[in-house]
């Protein structure tokens, strides 16, 4: 059992009297892939830049690999850096960016080149040593930043949103690559973004941050299927959110009323103190559409709405559907199985008890 | 009408072109004269004035003027650099306020300059400095707002995250500005020492007040010179000193390679 690559215990930094970090506690194992993921202003960069280095901490400790960096600067603290603009030096080649790290620890020019060789083809650049990064495609400087970053071998990778000056095919390709880098070389990946779907592709855990503290840290299926919080429910994924105040628990299943619409739903989630209810999230695959005949063991929930506005996703259709009472949802519905559907048209809507999520905030 | 925009345009070109350059080819022109008056005569010229300027009577301002002019590059390259550091990539305290001090010299006329370092020079005792150290320091007064001015841009347009990414990769300050720094900004480095080269080499306003008889610079020599008489022997000094200058750009942009820099793209 390895100590755990960096812990951050009572994490802070505020600018003047402006909190931009409160009080964070993580512990990221060695190994491990975890993204740091939330809107801009929510902290995570200067999380990032405290590990570094290069921002000093107002209070709170940094520990990596057991060792306090308190004090230590960036340059020897052996945490790689990979940047959103790459900061590839412009005036060496792929060969010597890529060596430069490994050129000030003073290796011979031997091992330099023979691990530099090693490093772009990790990254699947080989023969492409004695370009200049002017002369690389966006997606090869990003490969060239990330073989720089790996090439001096430390055991723990900073990325700070360096897939976001991509486009959008290049950046779905890379995301595998890097989770394959990570992989092979057996890298702790702290990963800086505001892209959930980037997050939810590549790490192992996520940890949501919002307002300089963590709202949520679990595994990207833990906070798809139960969401501690609104802003985590409609941070990762789309969700239906709506403000209720519960009436009755019976059995485990709470009936709330959505504010507002007081249309009524039967909920199955473990909150265990109707006082602390204040929200309902709903997926909108988990608002399922009934065709044709109700069953005759009618389940619980049924909506009967009308469609509104029909958002065509490719293989889903998003469905913005009004119940009688006004009460606006949105269902996914696939392609293929909705085709036939048209605003104006009335539905029948089902949502499975369990599938509702009661949040108290 | 675009082709009309279109003409225009390379009208005006064409009279740009011939409003900067139509001057010098007079001169040039004339540094061929076949006669001692300054004439233009089709069809015939001679190259005996650029024989008459291997003389001391030429070569020792000249030579002045491009050791003056070095050293003026030099000193203001290395003061422009360290000023340009503190200023524009450390941002000191009132580091804004430090840059307009220094470029402030620019706002005073040459000739307020030339006298004020005069009066300086003999109210404080100095009047010995008269002569090539004058010279020297007062050409860099001149300069050196240019070439910091020059190298602080460069320093400021050099993205910090290299620096940050030298840093991450074990890079310590002195490594960092030396391999990652200075030749970034290598280019604001040489143009600013080529402009400080070419304005001292080129000085009247201040270096009048400072030469001293038997020590003057090109630029003197000739004023004086033309007081007495004007023969082809000063064009042929212009046109030679002209070369020389392009030759030094040349030499610099061929160390410094900041053509790409004046251009607005160094990466």
């Amino acid at each position: 059992m390895s100590s755990p690559d960096i812990e951050l215990v009572n994490l802070s930094k505020n600018y003047g009297s402006t909190p931009i970090v409160r009080a964070i506690d993580l512990t990221v194992p060695q190994g491990e892939f975890v993204s740091i993921l939330g809107p801009s202003g929510c902290g995570k960069t200067t999380t990032l830049n405290m590990i570094a280095g290069f921002t000093i901490p107002s209070s709170g400790h940094i520990k990596v690999r057991g060792l306090d960096q308190t004090g230590v600067p960036p340059e020897k603290r052996g945490v790689g850096l990979v940047f959103q603009n790459y900061a590839l030096f412009p005036h060496m080649t792929v060969r010597q960016n890529v060596g430069f790290g490994l050129k000030m620890q003073g290796k011979s020019q031997h091992d330099i080149d023979e691990q530099v060789k090693k490093a772009l083809h990790s990254v699947h650049l080989d023969g492409f040593e004695d370009r200049y990064p002017k002369e690389l495609s966006g997606g090869q400087q990003q490969r060239t930043a990330l073989a720089r970053a790996i090439a001096p071998r430390p055991s723990l990778l900073l990325l700070d949103e360096p897939l976001s000056n991509l486009d959008l095919k290049l950046r779905e390709a890379m995301r595998i690559e890097l989770k394959d880098v990570q992989r092979e070389l057996g890298i702790t990946f702290v990963y800086v973004t505001h892209d959930q779907e980037e997050a939810m592709a590549m790490s192992d855990r996520i940890v949501v941050m919002h307002q300089g503290v963590i709202a949520q840290v679990g595994t990207p299926s833990e906070l798809y299927s139960t969401p501690r919080s609104t802003f985590v429910a409609d941070f990762i994924g789309k969700s239906n959110i709506f403000a209720v105040t519960p009436t009755k628990v019976e059995g485990g299943i709470h009936r709330v009323k959505i504010s507002g619409t007081g249309l009524e739903l039967l909920a199955a989630s473990p909150e265990p103190d109707p006082a602390g209810i204040a929200f309902c999230s709903i997926r909108p695959e988990a608002a399922r559409w009934i065709e044709g005949q109700s069953p005759a063991d009618r389940p619980l929930n049924i909506l009967p709405v009308s469609i509104t506005k029909i958002v065509n996703l490719g293989a889903y259709l998003e469905v913005w559907c009004r119940h009688q009472s006004d009460t606006v949802l949105k269902s996914l519905i696939s392609a293929a199985r909705g085709a036939e559907l048209r605003p104006g048209v009335d539905i029948e809507l089902t949502i499975e008890p369990a599938a509702i999520k009661l949040l108290s905030s | 009408m675009n082709r009309i925009i279109s003409s225009l345009f390379w009208v005006s070109l064409v009279c740009i072109m011939a409003f900067i350059t139509l001057p010098l080819l007079v001169v040039m022109a004339a540094s061929l004269s076949p006669t001692a008056q300054v004439t233009l005569i089709p069809g015939e010229w001679t190259t005996r004035w650029y024989g008459d300027l291997i003389a001391s009577r030429w070569l020792d301002p000249f030579m002045l003027s491009a050791q003056i002019a070095v050293l003026v590059a030099v000193i203001s390259g290395v003061l422009g650099l360290l000023a340009a550091y503190v200023v524009a990539f450390e941002k000191c305290p009132g580091h804004a306020t430090i840059m307009s001090f220094l470029l402030s010299p620019l706002a005073v006329p040459q000739i307020v300059k030339g006298v004020a370092i005069v009066l300086f020079l003999s109210s404080a005792g100095l009047y010995r400095w008269v002569g090539t150290p004058g010279l020297i320091a007062a050409h860099i007064i001149l300069t050196l707002p240019f070439a910091v001015r020059m190298i602080a841009t460069a320093m400021f347009n050099f993205d910090k995250n290299l620096d940050r990414a030298g840093q991450s990769l074990g890079a310590t300050k002195a490594q960092r500005i030396r391999y990652l720094l200075l030749p970034i900004i290598k280019p604001g480095v040489f143009s600013g020492m080529t402009f400080a080269f070419i304005i001292s080499f080129n000085n009247i306003p201040l270096s009048v007040f400072l030469v001293r008889p038997g020590e003057t610079t090109l630029p003197i020599t000739v004023i004086n010179y033309l007081e007495y008489s004007l023969d082809p022997v000063l064009a042929a000094v212009n046109v030679a000193s002209l070369l020389f200058v392009l030759a030094v750009i040349f030499a610099f942009e061929k160390i410094g390679g900041f053509s790409a820099q004046i251009h607005g793209g160094s990466k």
